[in-house]
């Protein structure tokens, strides 16, 4: 506990308080205008990470995480247009309230539940990760491996809808993953002579090509003008608020149970908030038609789901969604390797950064509560200018990572992939995962056949490595039935999004 | 008006041509294994043949599947968008990221459908400005030499 104390004052400076304040802004203008998400703020960011201490980008990626969450209601309610994928069961009884002029009032409503699920995830990451960490240091090179598989295959199975892609979109990473000199061997692997990559690929180059290229090409195809979004009717009373706690603890509860499951994400965890919220209602008949619990139920779940996905990311080294991966991805660039290790060598960093979580919560509900008619605003900026100044932006920031126009080609071929790939389904979250956990896999696995001199029973000997292969089993089974079952029905007929 | 983003259909053959670019990726990384030591080629190898073989799946329930439909972008202004880009890439390294800004932005606006010139000039010359403040002065990038601005 006093661990956690450590890093409040950190979390506190000046600096790291602009840093709060300025991502929470920027998350909540960004979830705001529909078709850009957490993931395209992030990797926008995340070239100009070497240029910024520690704390703060971990600040700004906290606000822009938490802001965004809550941004994505804003169009959701006032024009029935999910900000982000998350926000989808907003709209369900959002809109209809905004429709009967009550507005402002959704929008509270949204905020207050944004707020209290941010709020709830936070401290559940406060009191779980250390724990686990705990737990993580019992873990040998075996457990490792299983962690590494048992990662890579819960997000490539569970995000996009074909198995076959999920995983290819996963070896398409970890073949990124390893580019680069064997740390065993001093091999060379899938450089092609290409020095620039000889010391693998940068990062931040990837995650950028990847999750800004796509999303600011598909801008081209949203040509939506935009009546003028307004705030009608009064906002949300102080009496009101009580009838809200057993909907926030309820949808909390659920969004921290599925952040920390890996391949879940906020989408499912607005959507499962909204169901358990509709199941265990008394009088249902309001929604769908502007009831306010359920705005409540899907913004407390989705915000709920935030800090809780960093669990498994901060203890193990092990991101469960894509914004977790670009939070790792931007640790990593700081040389803040996440897992065991981050918490004995820069405990106070990671210890702030939990305590940023919590405290963008309520720099989300100051903003929102000041800023709702700027926030409304976000909507009339048009996307045929956002667009490319999206990819100027990506360009500079990934040449200024490295000081290498090289960098900015890798971008553009990562982005043109991740287009091409995406339009024909493939998931886009697998392939960072993949170039995350693949080298992990790889190394665990080598050494786990060094120690074990080549025993295939060595993998699993210990009463950890078997509940992982048993939950590996459990994620791959499940996908398998509903590829088996899809296979019979509709094939492939599906539709993927490259973000989140 | 209001609507969301337009859904396109993603013909078969396109979708072919991605599994088969996936195939061909693992087939060259098949190849490069070739010239490894055992040790090293183990991961490559299975990264090769998953991708080959997983895509060869992919390419047969294609066949036998229905048409899918995306939001990305269309095929085509997808393309000329990212040939802009490529266009402003190279053009960044002979004369700048800020001299380029001026063709690019107000280029890509076209292309993605703005009519308003008005608003395409006041955006772009206003961008290069911030552009300039936020990444040469408050972030002091050193950024490629510039045709009009010179060193930055």
């Amino acid at each position: 506990m006093l661990d956690i104390v450590s890093g409040l004052p950190d979390a506190l400076a000046l600096q790291s308080i602009l840093a709060m304040a300025a991502g929470t802004a920027v998350g909540i203008m960004v979830g705001a205008i529909p078709g850009l998400t957490a993931t395209l703020a992030m990797a926008l960011l995340l070239p100009f990470t070497y240029t910024l201490s520690p704390l703060t980008f971990l600040g700004m990626m906290a606000g822009i995480y938490n802001g965004s969450m809550y941004g994505g209601a804003i169009p959701a309610i006032l024009m029935k247009i999910p900000g982000t994928p998350s926000a989808v069961a907003t709209t369900f009884d959002g809109y209809p309230l905004a429709r009967a002029g009550r507005a402002r009032f959704a929008l509270h409503v949204a905020l207050l539940a944004s707020a209290a699920g941010s709020m709830m995830s936070a401290i559940s990451l406060m009191l779980v990760a250390p724990p686990l960490v705990d737990l993580a240091l019992k873990f040998g090179p075996v457990e490792y491996f299983w962690i590494a598989v048992f990662g890579l295959s819960a997000v490539a199975l569970l995000v996009g809808q074909s198995p076959a892609k999920g995983i290819a979109s996963a070896l398409i990473g970890i073949g990124i993953g390893i580019v680069g000199m064997d740390m065993m061997t001093g091999e060379e692997r899938l450089v092609f002579g290409v020095r620039d990559i000889a010391g693998g690929v940068n990062l931040a180059v990837l995650l950028t090509g990847l999750f800004a290229v796509p999303p600011a090409l598909a801008m081209m195809n949203d040509t939506m003008v935009r009546e003028g979004a307004r705030l009608t009717g009064d906002g949300i009373r102080l009496k009101e608020l009580p009838g809200f706690v057993k909907t926030w603890l309820r949808s909390g509860a659920i969004g921290v149970i599925v952040g920390v499951m890996p391949g879940a994400g906020g989408n499912l965890a607005g959507i499962f908030g909204y169901s358990e919220e509709k199941r265990a209602a008394k009088d249902k008949s309001l929604f769908g038609k502007g009831d306010p619990r359920g705005i409540a139920a899907s913004e407390c779940a989705n915000n709920a789901d935030n800090a809780s996905s960093l669990i498994p990311t901060l203890a193990l080294g092990v991101p469960g969604n894509s914004v977790a991966a670009l939070i790792m991805g931007a640790m990593l660039i700081q040389g803040l390797t996440p897992g065991p290790g981050l918490f004995s060598q820069h405990g106070q960093i990671v210890h702030a950064f939990m305590w940023q979580m919590l405290f963008t919560a309520g720099l989300m509900l100051a903003f929102g509560f000041v800023g709702a008619s700027i926030f409304v605003q976000m909507l009339r900026i048009p996307k045929t200018i956002l667009a490319p100044m999206i990819l100027i932006i990506c360009s500079i920031g990934t040449y200024s990572a490295s000081n290498s126009m090289v960098d900015v080609w890798l971008m553009l071929v990562f982005g043109t992939f991740a287009w091409l790939l995406s339009r024909s389904a493939y998931p886009i979250a697998p392939i960072v995962l993949g170039a995350i956990l693949g080298p992990l896999a790889e190394s665990s696995f080598r050494q786990s056949m060094l120690i074990t001199r080549g025993d295939p029973s060595g993998f699993a000997d210990s009463a950890i490595a078997i509940t992982l292969i048993i939950a590996i089993l459990a994620v791959v089974i499940v996908p398998l039935i509903r590829a088996l079952k899809g296979l019979r029905g509709d094939g492939d007929r599906q539709k993927e999004r490259p973000s989140q | 008006m209001r609507r969301g983003a337009i859904e396109q259909r993603v013909e078969l053959a396109e979708r072919l041509i991605a599994h088969g670019l996936v195939i061909a990726g693992g087939a060259v990384i098949l190849w490069q294994t070739a010239s490894l030591s055992s040790q090293s080629a183990r991961f490559p190898a299975f990264i090769g043949w998953g991708l080959v073989i997983l895509s060869l799946l992919s390419m047969a329930v294609t066949l036998r599947g229905r048409a899918i439909r995306t939001e990305e972008a269309p095929l085509t202004k997808g393309g000329l968008g990212l040939g802009l880009l490529a266009g402003f890439v190279f053009s960044s390294h002979h004369a700048g990221f800020l001299t380029s800004m001026l063709w690019f932005l107000p280029a890509f606006a076209l292309l993605a459908g703005e009519r308003s010139t008005a608003r395409l000039a006041v955006t772009t010359i206003a961008f290069v400005a911030v552009a300039y403040l936020f990444f040469h002065l408050l972030l002091a990038q050193s950024l490629p030499a510039e045709w009009i601005l010179g060193e930055v």
